[in-house]
């Protein structure tokens, strides 16, 4: 199954590579922590600006799936399907 | 309509009528919210670029306001260096019962980045302990004193604005 990551620039800056849109194979659950797991995978450190020490997303961090913000999903164990479009974009845009 | 006042961090896209006050554009189907409903539906879609695109963009949205078919936007005049995002940020406000109405329009002019905030979200980062106004007051530098002050400010106006949940929502200061 594949899905789309999106980013903001100063995500890609500092942990992508510059690469704003990430087309990402998931294995296994195919949930919002598989995608995860596959993000730290390919850029190691993304893993720990998306998820705080309590293991649940960061506060500075807002990460929807098809425009829906995934705390008001399941959070980290929203499920993902094909096609799916995940943007993940510092909490500061909200302001 | 545009309103770009320089004394402004941000610049509007609101419908005249607004600017002349005969009319709120915080509505859902012409009724006024309440602080009530403002929290539980008020959002707003999130677009972010330079300057100069979100420019563009504000002349595009501007008739939809006027048509009442978005209720208002406003974007940064200049990057927040508190929030050191490194992009402007474009606000389209809406109730989220018909976000999706919004959301089409914005698709149609080019936008691809899916993100809905809800007012509630904000208010609360807001708050004293929220993300938005500790990195703001770390942003700014400020002592512990200071910034316990800012911290008062925030708690008495958000607790003023909502203590009456009937009441018709005023809107922020800005």
């Amino acid at each position: 199954m594949e899905v789309t990551i999106r980013l903001t620039s100063i995500l890609a800056t500092r942990f992508t590579e510059n690469n704003k849109v990430i087309a990402l194979k998931l294995e296994g659950k195919y949930s919002l922590v598989s995608l995860i797991d596959g993000l730290e995978g390919k850029f190691p450190g993304f893993q720990t600006a998306l998820q705080g020490k309590d293991g649940e997303i960061a506060d500075g961090i807002n990460i929807y799936v098809n425009g829906e913000n995934v705390r008001y999903l399941e959070g980290l164990n929203t499920p993902l399907k094909q096609g799916d479009v995940i943007n993940i974009i510092p909490a500061v845009t909200a302001g | 309509m545009i309103v770009d006042e320089a004394t402004s961090h941000f610049i509007f896209i609101v419908p005249a009528d607004h600017v002349y006050l005969t009319y709120n554009y915080i509505n859902y189907k012409g009724n006024e919210l309440t602080n009530k409903e403002y929290l539980e539906y008020w959002g707003k879609w999130i677009v972010w670029g330079t300057r100069e695109e979100l420019g563009l963009l504000a002349k595009k949205l501007d008739r939809f306001v006027e048509q009442k078919v978005i209720p208002a936007a406003k974007y940064d005049r200049a990057e927040i260096s508190e929030f050191q995002f490194g992009e402007c940020v474009m606000c389209v406000y809406c109730d989220a019962r018909q976000k999706e109405e919004v959301w089409d329009i914005l698709s149609s002019l080019g936008i691809e980045d899916k993100a809905w905030v809800f007012e509630k979200e904000t208010v609360e980062r807001w708050q004293p302990g929220g993300h938005l106004l500790e990195k703001w007051i770390k942003g700014r530098g400020l002592d512990e004193i200071e910034a316990e002050k800012v911290r008062q400010s925030s708690r008495k106006k958000f607790r003023t604005m909502f203590e009456d949940e009937n009441a018709i929502f005023r809107g922020i200061n800005q």
